[in-house]
C-alpha cells in the first residue's frame, strides 16, 4: 500500500478525488488555496526545536499543511463550521487568539484579550457557527469568564458571562447545543506572577454547567480534593463528561485523575492501580471520548503515556506508552483516536475491548502541545 | 560430555560472558550501520552506540549490587549485630549509587512495568513510607519477597530498605531479631529480582533493534536522531529533578511561604541526599565524556560545535563543583544560614545547566525535545 493511502486510511479520510463536488466547489473558486483543505485535517499548536512558537496542521496524508510563526505559545484550537477558519488560543496566561485562514493558509486576524483579562488556552463555536465562547480571567480579581465573539469577519468580541468558578479552562457543549460545561480548575494566578499557584490552600475547583442563552448556572460539582484541579475535559453524544485533574497536591496522595459526569448524578472518580496512579504523576493533558460513548483516552505527559478507560465502569482498561503525550483527538468517521507527543510523534490510536494499540504514523521535528483538533 | 553439576571454572564463565558481551555490541553496531545504510556509522549514531552499552552496563551494575545487598541482608539476619548493621548500610549505599546513576532513564524497560517506582518510592512529603512499614511490622502474616510484591510499592524498594537500615527508631540490632529482618530480606529480594530483570532486558536482542531503531520517520530524521533527542530529553529531565525536586523542594523553593525542609530531601534517613545528586551529575559526565568510546563531547565536537562541547563541559563541571560546596547532610544545610550561599549557588548552575541543555545544545544539534510533561497546561 502507498504510504500516502496508508496514512489516509489511518486519519480515517478519503482522498480528495472522491470528496462530493459540492464540498470541493467552494474551494476550486477559491483561486488562492494551494490544496483543498481535506477532511481529516489536524491543527495543533507547536515549538521547533529553537523554541519558536507556530501554529500549525497536518494534512491527512501526513504532510505538513501550514506552520504560520506567532508571537506567543497556543495551546488548543478549534475551527469555524464552515471549516475556512482556524482558530488558535493562546496559553495561559496568554492575550492573544490567533486566526487562520484555512484556503489561504495565512494569519489573518489576531484577536487581543479585553484590558485586564487573559485567555487559558481554550475555545469552542456555537453549532450555528456564529458565536465564539472563550476561557478567560479577570486577573484583579481572579474571576473566571467566558469570553463570546462574533464570528464575523473580522471576529469581534460582543459581551460576557462568569464560568462561575475560577480558572477556567476547557469548555464543551453538551448536545442540547445551548449548555456549556466548563472544567475550572480553581487556582488563582496572576500574569504578573508565572503561572504560579497563588491560593494553594484555598482552590475551589469546580465542574460547572452554564446555560449561554442568560450565562445561568445549572449545575456545579466540586471534585473530593481541593487541589484536585480540573483542566480538560470532552463530552460523549450520550452526554457524558469525561474530565482530567491535575493535582496540585503531593506527589503521592491517592486522588483520581480522571472523573465522570452526568447531568443531574454525581461525579464519579476513576481510580487506577497504584503503579499507574504514580506513573501519571498527578497530571492529564488531553481527553477525547470514543464516537460511541463507550471509552475514553487520556494524555499523560508526565506519565509518558495515553490511558485507556471504560466509561461505563470506570476501569483502566489499558497505558499505553508514548513520551510526553499531548494531543487526543476522536476520529469523526470511524473507531479510534489520532493523538501527538511533544517530541514530534503523530500516532493512532485504537482500542476494541480490551485490546488496545498505538501506532506511531509521523514523526516532525516540531514539538506538539498539548491538544490537537480534527477537522 | 561434562555432568551437568559440575560447576563451570572462572574462566570459562567469564570467556563465555565476554563472548556473549562482544556478540552484543556487535549487535549495536550492526543494527546502527544498517540503519545509516553505509559502514560509516554518523556522529548520531555512535553517541547511541556508546550510550546503549554504557546504559546495559549500568543496569549491570546495578543487577550485581542489588544481589550482593540481597546477599548480605541473609547473611546479616543468620545473626544480627552491630557490624553487620554498618556492612548493610554500607552496602545499601552501594546499591543506591548504582540506581543513582541510571535514575536518569525512565524509558525502555524500566517504564514497562513501573519499575522506577518499584526500585523507589520518593518523593513522600507525607511519609507514607512509614505508616505502611510499620502496618507490616505490627502485622501477623508472614512476610516474604513473594507475599510484598502483592503490598504496595511504598515498601518494596530502596526507601524502605533504607528506613529499615538507618531511622533510628527501626536501625537497631535488636530490632532486627524478628520480623523487621523478614521484612529487609523480602525488600532487597525484590529489589534484585528488577535490579536482574533491568539487565536481562538491556541484553534482548529484539529490544536492542526496537531501541536502535525506535519509530517512523520524515526524511531528514534518522532513527539515531530520535532517539538521541529522547536521551536529551530524560538528561534534561534528571537535571531539572535535581534542581527542582531534590534540591529546590528542601531549599523551600516550591512552596509560597519559601520555608526549607530537609525531610523533603531525597533519602534523607541515611544523609546520602547530596552523594544521590553527585552519582547523578557523575552519570551525566559519563554520558558526555565517557572513558571509553564517543560520548556526546566529541559528537558536538565532530559536528563542529567546538565551542558548545566546551560549554557545556564547564556548565556541567560548575554544577558538580557548586554540589561539592555544600556541607552534609542537606538535610541540616538547607535551615543553616551559613550554606544558604553555597545552596543558591548550586541551585542557580544546576538551572544554568539545565537551559544551557533547552536552549543551546539542542537547537544546535536538531534535536527537538518535548515539553509538555515540564511545562504543560
Amino acid at each position: 500500500m502507498q504510504r500516502r493511502l496508508f496514512l489516509q486510511g489511518m486519519l480515517g479520510v478519503v482522498a480528495a478525488t472522491r470528496l462530493p463536488a459540492s464540498t470541493l466547489l467552494p474551494l476550486m473558486l477559491n483561486g488562492c488555496q494551494r490544496e483543498p483543505l481535506l477532511p481529516g485535517t489536524l491543527l495543533s499548536a507547536c515549538d521547533d526545536a529553537r523554541g519558536n512558537h507556530f501554529v500549525a496542521s497536518i494534512q491527512p496524508d501526513g504532510s505538513l499543511g501550514f506552520q504560520i510563526p506567532v508571537p506567543l505559545r497556543a495551546h488548543d484550537s478549534c475551527a469555524s463550521k464552515q471549516r475556512d477558519r482556524a482558530l488558535f488560543f493562546a496559553r495561559r496566561p496568554g492575550r492573544q487568539i490567533y486566526v487562520v485562514d484555512l484556503h489561504e493558509r495565512l494569519l489573518i486576524q489576531t484577536i487581543d484579550a479585553e484590558p485586564g483579562r487573559h485567555f487559558y488556552g481554550h475555545g469552542v463555536i456555537s453549532a450555528d457557527g456564529q458565536w465564539l465562547f472563550t476561557t478567560e480571567q479577570i486577573y484583579a480579581t481572579g474571576q473566571g469568564m467566558i469570553g463570546v465573539y462574533r464570528m464575523s469577519q473580522p471576529i469581534r468580541r460582543e459581551t460576557e458571562f462568569s464560568s462561575h468558578g475560577m480558572d477556567p479552562h476547557q469548555l464543551q457543549w453538551l448536545s442540547d447545543g445551548e449548555t456549556l460545561v466548563i472544567a475550572n480548575g480553581g487556582i488563582l494566578t496572576h500574569p504578573d506572577q508565572n503561572r504560579e499557584n497563588l491560593n494553594p490552600d484555598t482552590m475551589q475547583p469546580a465542574l460547572t454547567y452554564v446555560r449561554v442563552r442568560d450565562g445561568a448556572l445549572l449545575e456545579s460539582h466540586q471534585p473530593p480534593h481541593h487541589q484536585m484541579s480540573l483542566h480538560h475535559l470532552d463530552v460523549s453524544a450520550q452526554d457524558q463528561v469525561v474530565v482530567g485533574v491535575q493535582h496540585q497536591g503531593a506527589l503521592t496522595d491517592a486522588v483520581a485523575l480522571v472523573g465522570s459526569h452526568r447531568r443531574g448524578s454525581d461525579m464519579q472518580w476513576w481510580m487506577a492501580d497504584e503503579l499507574t496512579q504514580l506513573r501519571m504523576q498527578q497530571y492529564t493533558a488531553s481527553v477525547a471520548v470514543d464516537a460511541n460513548g463507550g471509552q475514553a483516552v487520556v494524555s499523560c505527559p508526565r506519565g509518558n503515556g495515553i490511558a485507556v478507560w471504560d466509561m461505563q465502569t470506570g476501569q483502566l482498561i489499558n497505558m499505553l506508552d508514548i513520551a510526553d503525550a499531548a494531543g487526543v483527538r476522536r476520529q469523526p468517521q470511524q473507531s479510534g483516536w489520532v493523538g501527538t507527543n511533544g517530541a514530534g510523534a503523530l500516532v493512532r490510536i485504537d482500542s476494541s475491548g480490551t485490546a488496545t494499540a498505538l501506532q506511531t504514523l509521523r514523526q516532525y521535528p516540531l514539538r506538539w502541545d498539548n491538544h490537537a483538533t480534527l477537522i | 560430555m561434562k555432568p551437568r553439576f559440575v560447576r563451570k571454572s572462572r574462566y570459562e564463565k567469564k570467556n563465555r560472558y565476554v563472548r556473549k558481551k562482544m556478540q552484543l555490541l556487535l549487535l549495536i553496531v550492526a543494527l546502527l550501520s544498517l540503519a545509516a545504510c553505509n559502514d560509516d556509522m554518523t556522529p548520531g549514531q555512535r553517541w547511541l552506540a556508546t550510550t546503549t552499552e554504557q546504559i546495559r552496563q549500568g543496569y549491570q551494575q546495578l543487577s550485581a549490587q542489588t544481589r550482593a545487598q540481597q546477599q548480605m541482608a541473609d547473611a546479616f539476619c543468620q545473626q544480627p549485630d552491630a557490624q553487620g548493621l554498618q556492612t548493610m548500610q554500607a552496602a545499601w549505599r552501594e546499591s543506591m549509587a548504582s540506581w543513582q546513576h541510571m535514575q536518569w532513564l525512565r524509558m525502555g524497560p524500566i517504564a514497562q512495568d513501573n519499575d522506577d517506582w518499584k526500585l523507589q518510592f520518593w518523593p513522600d512529603k507525607k511519609n507514607i513510607l512509614q505508616r505502611k512499614m510499620q502496618d507490616i511490622l505490627e502485622g501477623s502474616e508472614p512476610v516474604s519477597a513473594d507475599s510484598l510484591v502483592h503490598a504496595s510499592v511504598v515498601v518494596q524498594g530502596f526507601s524502605a530498605q533504607e528506613l529499615l537500615l538507618f531511622d533510628p527508631q527501626f536501625a537497631t540490632v535488636e530490632k532486627f531479631a524478628g520480623r523487621q529482618c523478614d521484612l529487609l530480606r523480602a525488600s532487597t529480594t525484590l529489589t534484585a529480582r528488577v535490579g536482574q530483570k533491568l539487565a536481562d532486558a538491556w541484553q534482548d536482542e529484539t529490544w536492542l533493534k526496537r531501541w536502535v531503531a525506535p519509530t517512523a520517520t520524515q526524511a531528514g530524521l534518522t532513527p539515531a536522531h530520535v532517539r538521541n533527542g529522547e536521551i536529551l530529553d530524560a538528561l534534561l529531565a534528571q537535571i531539572e529533578r535535581i534542581k527542582n525536586d531534590k534540591l529546590g523542594e528542601p531549599m523551600g523553593l516550591k512552596t509560597r511561604d519559601k520555608k526549607p525542609n530537609g525531610y523533603f530531601a531525597e533519602s534523607w534517613r541515611s544523609e546520602n541526599s547530596l552523594a544521590n545528586l553527585q552519582n547523578n551529575l557523575l552519570a551525566v559526565q559519563q554520558l558526555i565524556r565517557p572513558a571509553q568510546g564517543y560520548g556526546l563531547f566529541q559528537y558536538l565536537k565532530d559536528s563542529q560545535q567546538q565551542a558548545l562541547a566546551d560549554e557545556m563541559v564547564i556548565k556541567l563541571d560548575n554544577a558538580q563543583q557548586a554540589l561539592q560546596q555544600i556541607h552534609p547532610p542537606l538535610t541540616s544545610a538547607v535551615t543553616d544560614a551559613a550554606q544558604q550561599p553555597a545552596l543558591q549557588n548550586a541551585h542557580r548552575a544546576l538551572g544554568e545547566l539545565a537551559t544551557f541543555c533547552k536552549q543551546k545544545l539542542a537547537p544546535a544539534l536538531g534535536l527537538t525535545l518535548g515539553f509538555n510533561s515540564n511545562d504543560g497546561d
